[in-house]
């Protein structure tokens, strides 16, 4: 990998950047109960789905980035927070909202049954617009949803809330934002309490002890009570058959698609691969592969720019990655290692590797595997926590390993560089959710 | 002279103004004799020729010990010599690390010198109390060499080691300890930071406290990660205190790996003037140890109090690799050093694994008095 010359090199910071000063006051627990009963008010008067549908798709087109004032504030207030590149939050938030059209959220509205529920949100601070498909699924059903966001990250859902209420009001009055931090657990309860169903999302720590304080009763932090959906921690990759990568094009056009799913959100959703398995019959194809990804991560790293700051603890764990991978290969171990400039990307090239879960921020192990048993031995490690894979293979070849994607969980099997727009109706973590909404259990 | 025998100089009667230059000796020597070492700093573009300061010299992660022999191939380990091994992981116990020490006389001088500044700076001999293995029952473990040269060093007549490679022996500990609190004679205990905290939870579960006389002090190692039962920095001095009567400032922890012959240890009002640093204890090196805090990014090395990467210059490590990068976090002011935290995903570290077996298998009953 060539030294990028027109890349930003990343500062580290030890401390979090400052708050942006248009941060949220926290509400109090009163403010949280009256909130709930005005939401309940506004779903009074029944508005069909089928009216619902385009004024959704309306504020996600809104608040996309590209051309429109509300979406590229948000981008400016993102980048400024989380010091991302606004090219790389740009391209993110426009794959993340591109489901939503008013096609695909009319379709969606006729499977759901009508509802009238009030849904509290817990929302992740890993990624900016996560959680969208659940808000979304929720308002086309009926539902009105009060949302509780992350500290880091209060901009997206609040900036959703004002374009839906710009556009309907009626439909705007269903939506309630609120930023506080984890220590409020009085406002979390508070949430809690005042719903008919609750939805969090977070690292399995977090739901753990959200559900525990709620009196819950899961089983490993993410059993689920009847109202209550949790989504924890879970992973991603892509597999490529033999074939998908046979020649020089082929090879390279699935390098530039693997590289955008990779980039994308800086790598830090559930979405995002970490491991992409390349079939290989002793012939280096997965190694070339490697070496194919790490130029096009590259050259993607010149659109969309690595953040400007990495906190310490991420670029120490890019680090660690990188001296492990380094030192195994130096050691004799058959062990490959693409260091892009700075920290911007790294790709790895591990031969006998399990499933391996990267620091994020364009970080990615690659691994040939032979057979379908092969492959299965390299996922057992994340078995039931897998979410996203991208998929390319001989139809032959596809189906059984889909079927074993979908029996480890898998919830999003897709075509590479589609990872990260799932469609509306995308069983999230398991499907949880959508089972909540559409009274399966 | 020998470049082992200029250390070992060096070490008995350190000279600041001849640290740098010995530094660039000891590097062209692992340059030379360590081929992964060389294959490494060629990466980087350094090599003796182009190397002029301590602060140019690569450094070298302390991964590299687990997947390369990261020591001098060119002379065969005299009898003397000895290797050390890292705890490895609860999933990986076969990446352990390996570090080979050709003269372990240098380790013994490096470990002996510091301790004597830093924990017996009244040079008072005590009694000893091991909460882990010493060398007989554990030799792969550069810890439990340490412990015993320093009950060798620094004890009084009497000593007892409490623990196994499997367990801590907390009953036979707190039997000891009553003792010397009854007999009024000062004691020494040395242990990792999880042996320590098993030592206080059975001292609560059996409602002891203890007053151990004026003089008595405590060693612990490893820090929390990784534990059944973590502790922090703050709690085992707030624990030592309350449980055996301890003095805070005789309460010091210890920093140090298999990996790095040299050791660093809080600066307390008992070994040094050096104060704390924003309420968090600062730890001081030997002369012959040179830390600096690394960017992540570029590994340059930081101005002095900017938080990044640990590493050090190591001259007892002589024989092996001298330049190290830890998966340690920190902050290096007036050569003292801060610890913040550990990189992600980095392993539960040598001393503070072993813990976790310990808690697996409590109540192990041989119980063997040191004879000294």
């Amino acid at each position: 990998m060539r030294a990028l010359t027109n890349v930003r090199s990343p500062s580290v910071e030890l401390e979090a950047p400052d708050n942006d000063s248009r941060d949220p006051v926290p509400p109090t627990p009163g403010e949280v109960v009256a909130a709930a009963g005005c939401l309940r008010a506004a779903t009074g008067g029944p508005i069909p789905p089928d009216r619902i549908a385009p004024v959704l798709a309306a504020a996600s087109l809104e608040i996309s980035p590209r051309g429109r004032p509300s979406g590229s504030d948000l981008v400016t207030r993102l980048a400024g927070r989380w010091r991302y590149s606004e090219e790389l939050l740009e391209a993110s938030l426009t794959a993340l909202l591109k489901p939503f059209s008013a096609e695909a959220i009319s379709a969606f509205a006729r499977k759901v049954p009508a509802r009238r529920k009030l849904i509290g949100f817990v929302m992740p601070g890993n990624v900016p617009g996560a959680g969208l498909h659940e808000v979304i699924a929720a308002l086309v059903s009926g539902s009105a949803v009060m949302i509780k966001t992350a500290s880091n990250e209060p901009f997206f859902f609040r900036e959703f809330a004002c374009v839906l209420t710009a556009i309907d009001p009626r439909i705007g009055a269903r939506i309630a934002v609120f930023t506080w931090g984890r220590d409020r657990s009085d406002l979390t309860a508070a949430l809690r309490q005042s719903c008919d169903r609750f939805v969090v999302f977070g690292a399995d720590d977090t739901l753990a002890s959200i559900q525990s304080s709620a009196g819950g009763q899961g089983s490993g932090g993410l059993g689920l009570r009847e109202d209550f959906a949790g989504f924890g921690s879970r992973v991603s990759g892509v597999i490529l058959g033999h074939e998908a990568v046979a020649d020089e094009s082929a090879r390279r056009a699935r390098a530039k698609m693997v590289a955008r799913d990779v980039t994308l959100f800086e790598q830090r959703g559930c979405l995002s691969p970490h491991h992409v398995f390349v079939g290989d019959e002793a012939d280096r194809r997965a190694y070339d592969f490697a070496a194919c990804l790490a130029d096009e991560m590259e050259a993607l790293a010149r659109d969309l720019p690595p953040p400007t700051s990495l906190s310490l603890e991420d670029a120490a764990a890019i680090r660690r990655a990188r001296e492990s991978a380094r030192w195994r290969g130096l050691g004799g171990q058959n062990v490959r290692l693409w260091e892009g400039a700075a920290l911007g990307c790294t790709v790895i090239y591990d031969r006998d590797a399990p499933f391996r879960t990267s620091p994020g921020f364009r970080t990615v192990y690659v691994s040939p595997f032979t057979n379908a048993p092969d492959l299965e031995r390299r996922l057992d490690p994340v078995k039931g926590r897998l979410e996203a894979f991208a998929l390319m293979a001989a139809d032959s070849q596809s189906a059984p390993i889909r079927a074993m994607l979908e029996r480890f969980g898998a919830t999003h099997i897709c075509r590479p560089g589609a990872m990260q727009s799932p469609p509306l109706e995308w069983p999230h973590g398991g499907g949880d959710f959508l089972r909540i909404l559409l009274d399966e259990r | 002279m020998p470049i082992y025998d200029e250390v070992l100089s060096f070490i008995h009667s350190p000279a600041a103004e001849a640290f740098e230059a010995l530094a660039l000796a000891v590097f062209l020597y692992q340059f030379d004799h360590v081929p992964p070492y060389r294959e490494y700093c060629i990466g980087r573009g350094a090599n003796p020729q182009n190397v002029l300061t301590v602060g140019e010299i690569p450094a070298v992660s302390t991964l590299a010990f687990k997947y390369a022999r990261m020591e001098n191939l060119e002379e065969p380990p005299g009898p003397v010599a000895r290797t050390f091994l890292t705890s490895g992981t609860t999933i990986g116990k076969d990446e352990r690390g390996r570090h080979l020490v050709l003269r372990p006389e240098i380790y013994r001088a490096s470990a002996l010198s510091h301790l004597r500044r830093m924990l017996f700076p009244d040079r008072r001999r005590l009694a000893m109390l091991a909460l882990h293995p010493t060398a007989d029952r554990m030799p792969e473990s550069s810890l439990s060499q340490m412990i015993t040269w320093c009950i060798e060093e620094f004890g009084a007549d009497t000593a007892l080691c409490a623990a196994t490679p499997r367990a801590v022996q907390d009953q036979a500990a707190i039997e000891f300890l009553s003792d010397r609190a009854a007999a009024r004679e000062p004691v020494c205990i040395l242990g990792t930071t999880a042996s320590i905290a098993a030592l206080f939870t059975a001292m609560r579960a059996n409602r002891i406290e203890l007053r151990l006389p004026a003089g008595s002090r405590l060693m612990d190692t490893g820090g929390a990660k990784g534990q059944a039962i973590p502790l922090s920095a703050d709690e085992v001095v707030a624990e030592a205190l309350q449980t055996l009567g301890l003095e805070p400032s005789l309460v010091i922890n210890e920093y140090g790996m298999t990996e790095m012959c040299s050791q660093l240890y809080d600066a307390t009002a008992f070994n040094s003037p050096h104060s704390s640093l924003a309420g968090r204890r600062m730890k001081l090196a030997p002369p012959w140890l040179r830390p600096a805090a690394l960017d992540p990014v570029t590994l340059a090395p930081l101005e002095d109090g900017r938080a990044g990467v640990l590493s050090f210059f190591d001259l007892a490590n002589v024989g092996s690799v001298s330049a190290l990068m830890t998966e340690d976090f920190g902050v290096v002011r007036d050569g003292a050093v801060g610890i913040i935290g550990r990189a992600a995903a980095a392993d539960p570290r040598g001393c503070a694994l072993a813990i976790e077996e310990f808690a697996a298998d409590q109540r192990v009953s041989d119980i063997s008095p040191i004879v000294r």
